[in-house]
């Protein structure tokens, strides 16, 4: 996709095919899918997270950036997984 | 603040984007390779191999800005709304639409088009703004 939105702060990109969902923020690079194992989990080391909802899932990376301005990792995984 | 824009396509148009991005499967699967951690590029491999066996599902794409309101000002807005009411087949006749200055429509419409809301196609010698998503949503 050619498609680039560069604006001010970060951008949550997320794609919903029936069955499958991702979110990936773009500035952080961070992943958080469903694909493969069907289960929902955060990448690279693929931890399991509580919510099997992918808008849940986009709530919850957009209040985090919105509370620091970016994604901290582990804060995120707290938050995801607890 | 968040700005959302959504759009809903078809997979075999999201194949034919990927193609013009990456080129080939094959070419995305070497990317991969040397580039492990390219998230953005890895949605678009497990998703390219999955609508290869499945290109009639409907795909929701969306992407939220976490910014101030401050970038989408009333005349962008209108702009836009007058891009998706009359199809304006030049910049000079959106400007007519909107009833401002050729000038300032055009860098309106330039920003937009660099922050990937609009995309611009020549027609002869005009040049056409058309949408690139469906739904823009403005939450607080």
């Amino acid at each position: 996709m050619e498609r680039e939105i560069r604006v001010k702060g970060r951008t949550v990109l997320y794609r919903i095919v029936p069955g499958k969902w991702a979110v990936v923020v773009k500035e952080d690079n961070v992943m958080i899918d469903n694909y493969h194992h069907g289960y929902p989990h955060i990448q690279p080391d693929r931890e399991t997270i509580k919510i099997n909802d992918v808008c849940g899932v986009v709530e919850i990376v957009v209040r985090h950036i919105e509370r620091y301005g970016k994604v901290k990792l582990d804060k995120l995984r707290e938050e995801l997984c607890r | 603040m968040q700005i959302k824009f959504v759009r809903k396509v078809r997979a075999e148009e999201l194949v034919k984007e990927f193609e013009r991005k990456y080129g080939s499967l094959e070419r995305l699967e070497r990317y991969l390779k040397d580039h492990p951690d390219d998230y953005v590029a890895l949605m678009d491999y497990e998703d390219w191999k999955h609508f290869i066996a499945n290109p009639d599902v409907e795909v929701e794409e969306g992407e939220i800005i976490v910014t101030d309101i401050s970038f989408l000002t009333p005349q962008k807005l209108q702009i836009l709304e007058a891009i998706k009411k009359y199809r304006p087949r030049s910049i000079r006749e959106l400007a007519e639409k909107v009833g401002r200055d050729v000038k300032n429509v055009y860098l309106d419409v330039k920003e937009l088009e660099r922050v990937g809301l609009i995309e611009l196609r020549n027609e002869g010698r005009a040049k056409r703004a058309e949408l690139k998503y469906n739904e823009v949503i403005i939450a607080i």
